[in-house]
């Protein structure tokens, strides 16, 4: 405990010297120093939906004017609700508005989206100059409106409070899902995460923050101006944060000081404003590409990225179980099947990738699935996790169809890995397996899970962690979600023999241990005879051969389908 | 009614002209290019101020246009040695960089101070079945029109739109089988400047002493490219054409006129979520 309020230290002691510093202030500089908090309110906002979510929003400033004509609004309407509170109404406002830019998400991704909430920016700032925002003036109690620092208090308290919050929800389910779905839809909803409901939750959040900026805002210039919502204010905004990096606190604080302070400082010796933005244009330019020096997570994510380089070798290590290299006995087969795959048919375009393949799995035990490049094995995975639309066929597990369930929901039932791995690059291995299991885990069964799978290191970030133990973390996040089934899709790839052995010694505990049936995909014919029961092999979308492991790798046609049929016959 | 939709035949052209580079960019960098309307607003800058420093009308618009397609050429060989391999949001998220910059410079170039400029397409008009019809506006859109299928043709019929083709479907791929990506990505950028600050020159008359309005126009054209899917540009040019119009009779309806900026926008959003409703998931295998 001590050691995570930690970080808090150095926070503190910033905030009591800027709050010094600005008291000594004249009263315009304090002014300047409360827009920032607004600012710097707007980044937290960004942040979220594209920070962590990796949404990019240019419609971020529009929720805040939202916010703000809510707090002037209910300056005038009487309604009996004193200044400070009128901000949480403002950024409740925001929500209704946020959600309503969140259908699109749904549906129009990454630059689809950005066209779409630059239009949103555009039309909320032509209703605001319209006349919507112009005469009213928010009324705040006299002990309020009388001192400007106390106004930079309130402001600053709100961006602490909005920041902190995101900070806890970074390390909630919420918070490590917007990253899964940031790195990747269909990892997220292959760790039982629901995309839609995320995505829609990360505009709520941001519109809930953006509103209260709005409110902070309107607060503290009095009459709202449609200037401060135009689509340039969204898009400085927008760069500030990409270079800055606002899905973290500090990126947030220096995107609102830098927006705010940059242009009262180029007035103050008589220059345009706009020297600032040319500034901040080419600096996110330069922070996008790694080639410039950039990062993908901004300023504040590249210093991370060094602290925790530095404390990497600091963190505790776990003594990782070294599995007996002889093989546990094959469990006897009791007939039960957990599995029942019944004429699955899919088709790309006149392409027919799996033809009426028929075969089950059955309790406890581990089935592999063989058969040459384009066999349609991965394509078996997706349309058994929910990620092919309009299959032919049924998927039926422990007797209940899951053919109606979309992708997130069967995970509950069955896990998969991807080829080559899909890990996040800023989620530690603790948190990755903190995510995949959809439920209150505690550390001693995230460590145990890590020693299962010989990963040592849970605390370190994905980037960090060397490609084998990554593989090895996703087969882990597989079993802390207690699935009935998991499909490992060619985890012995690119193994060492060596590796390899390991790898096959902790697979095979697998059934007995975690009480689910697994399905092995792989290429390594070691692999599956050391751990598969049961092997099916695929040939150009159909079944040629499917019974025990041995059996079915001696038959011809299986040699055929591997090495061609002059091979067999020579 | 049809007069007042004619009257929005000389926007909808600018409008179509850009958004069919936007959309010529897309397919061939893979990357939508917010920046495109600033290009033009830049380089027509340059003309305005020579135009003020009281040079001729076709010296203004060559130097105009020449100026917007340098520019466009420095961005695009930034692009090709650093953003190569990058993801469209990426590349698209550089662009939206590159016009904050933009903005800036052109608001610190223009703003303020009232310049003047001649109106390009003139003000003839020939009456057409009782109605006066704008000859330059007319042309305009049917060049805009003209310009997409001069495009479609060229991807589909020449080498150098094989070439292109390859590029923008594997753009490491295209390097390793000896296409030139470097000044083939500069030469896309350079055309696509030219064409946008062309069309931003035949608007600058009726905006010249604020750079963020010509530079907005970008939001009808990526309008009008996400109606086209980001694939076909003759629908962006006829959608942009429909927009110009759809603003400019939005002007007739009392109660709604001052909002003729925003309509456009929530219509295609409704559109644009009907059609992708079965989209499901973003990322490939």
């Amino acid at each position: 405990m001590r050691a995570r309020l930690m970080p808090l230290v150095p926070v503190g002691v910033i905030a009591i010297i800027g709050a010094f510093l600005v008291w000594n202030l004249g009263a315009y500089w304090q002014y300047i120093a409360t827009l920032a908090a607004m600012t710097a309110i707007i980044g937290l906002s960004i942040g979220a939906v594209y920070g962590m979510a990796g949404m990019i929003s240019l419609g971020q400033v529009a929720l805040s004017a939202v916010g703000g004509w809510t707090v002037v609004w209910l300056s005038t309407v009487e309604f009996g609700i004193p200044f400070p509170y009128t901000l949480l109404l403002g950024g409740l406002a925001g929500i209704p508005v946020g959600v309503l830019v969140a259908l699109p998400a749904l549906r129009l991704r990454g630059v689809n989206l950005a066209v779409v909430t630059l239009g949103f920016s555009v039309t909320v700032y032509t209703i605001a100059i319209n006349g919507v925002f112009y005469g009213d003036s928010v009324t705040v109690p006299d002990w309020l409106g009388q001192s400007q620092y106390l106004m930079f208090l309130l402001a600053w308290g709100c961006f602490v409070v909005l920041g902190g919050g995101l900070v806890i929800l970074r390390s909630m389910q919420i918070g490590l899902s917007w990253l899964a779905i940031r790195r990747s839809e269909r990892v997220a909803a292959s760790l039982g995460v629901s995309v839609v409901r995320s995505k829609i939750l990360a505009f709520v959040v941001s519109a809930f923050i953006a509103g209260v900026g709005g409110g902070v805002l309107a607060a503290n210039v009095g009459t709202l101006d449609p200037a401060n919502f135009s689509s340039l204010q969204a898009l400085t905004l927008f760069a500030l944060a990409v270079m800055f990096g606002t899905g973290y606190f500090e990126g947030a604080l220096a995107v609102g000081v830098m927006g705010a302070f940059a242009a009262a400082i180029l007035r103050q010796y008589a220059l345009a404003p706009s020297i600032g933005s040319i500034f901040f244009g080419f600096g996110a330019v330069q922070m996008l590409s790694p080639k410039l020096g950039g990062h993908p997570g901004g300023f504040s994510g590249m210093v991370r990225e060094q602290v925790a380089r530095r404390q990497a070798s600091r963190r505790r290590h776990l003594t990782v179980e070294s599995p007996s290299k002889q093989l546990p006995p094959t469990p006897a087969v009791d007939g039960d099947m957990l599995v029942e795959i019944r004429d699955l048919t899919v088709c790309y375009g006149a392409v027919v990738a799996l033809d009426h393949v028929t075969f089950d799995i059955p309790k406890g035990t581990t089935v592999g699935l063989i058969g040459p490049n384009g066999a349609g094995k991965s394509t078996l995975v997706d349309a058994f996790t929910g990620f092919i639309n309009g299959y032919g066929g049924h998927f039926t597990v422990d007797g209940q169809s899951i053919d109606h369930l979309p992708a997130h929901r069967r995970a509950a039932v069955v896990r998969r890995t991807f080829q080559g791995g899909r890990s996040i690059a800023e989620l530690t291995a603790r948190q990755f397996l903190r995510l995949s299991a959809q439920r209150r885990v505690s550390d001693a069964e995230i460590d145990e899970i890590c020693t299962f799978v010989g990963c040592d290191v849970p605390d370190d970030v994905f980037d960090h962690i060397d490609v084998r133990t990554r593989h090895l973390v996703q087969i882990g996040a597989c079993l802390i979600a207690k699935p009935k089934v998991v499909l490992l899709d060619e985890p012995g790839a690119g193994l060492s023999a060596e590796e390899t052995d390991d790898l096959s010694a902790r697979l095979v505990q697998i059934p007995s241990r975690f009480g689910c049936s697994v399905m092995v995909i792989d290429h390594d014919m070691e692999l599956v005879r050391a751990v598969c029961h049961q092997t099916v092999v695929l040939d150009f979308g159909r079944v040629i051969a499917q019974g025990p492991t041995e059996d079915v790798l001696a038959t011809p046609q299986v040699h055929a389908a591997y090495l061609g049929e002059e091979e067999v016959v020579a | 009614m049809i007069q007042q939709a004619l009257a929005g035949l000389i926007s909808g052209g600018v409008i179509a002209a850009l958004g069919v580079t936007v959309v010529f960019m897309y397919r061939m960098l893979g990357v939508v290019n917010f920046a495109q309307a600033g290009i033009g607003a830049l380089g027509g800058s340059v003309g305005l101020l020579l135009y003020g420093a009281g040079w001729a009308t076709l010296p203004c618009v060559v130097i105009g246009i020449a100026a917007g397609t340098l520019i466009a050429a420095a961005i695009g060989w930034v692009m090709a040695t650093v953003f190569l391999e990058d993801t469209v949001e990426l590349k698209s998220t550089v662009t939206i960089a590159l016009f904050v910059a933009m903005l800036a410079v052109g608001n610190f170039v223009l703003g303020g101070t009232v310049h003047s400029f001649p109106d390009l397409l003139g003000n003839a008009s020939v009456n057409l079945a009782g109605i006066g019809t704008p000859v330059g506006s007319v042309l305009e859109c049917l060049a805009a029109v003209g310009l997409a299928l001069a495009l479609g043709a060229l991807l589909r019929l020449t080498r150098i739109g094989l070439e292109l083709r390859a590029l923008a479907a594997r753009p490491v791929t295209a390097q390793l089988m000896g296409i030139r990506v470097v000044p083939l990505t500069v030469g896309v950028w350079a055309s696509a400047g030219a064409f946008s600050t062309l069309a931003i020159m035949l608007i600058l008359h009726m905006a010249t002493n604020n750079f963020s309005p010509l530079a907005s126009y970008i939001v009808p054209a990526l309008a009008a490219a996400l109606l086209g899917l980001f694939r076909s540009m003759t629908v962006t040019a006829l959608a942009g054409i429909g927009i110009g119009i759809a603003e400019s009779l939005t002007l007739t309806i009392g109660p709604v006129a001052r909002y003729s900026d925003a309509l456009p926008f929530l219509v295609i959003i409704v559109v644009m979520m009907w059609w992708r409703r079965k989209d499901v998931w973003a990322d490939a295998r």
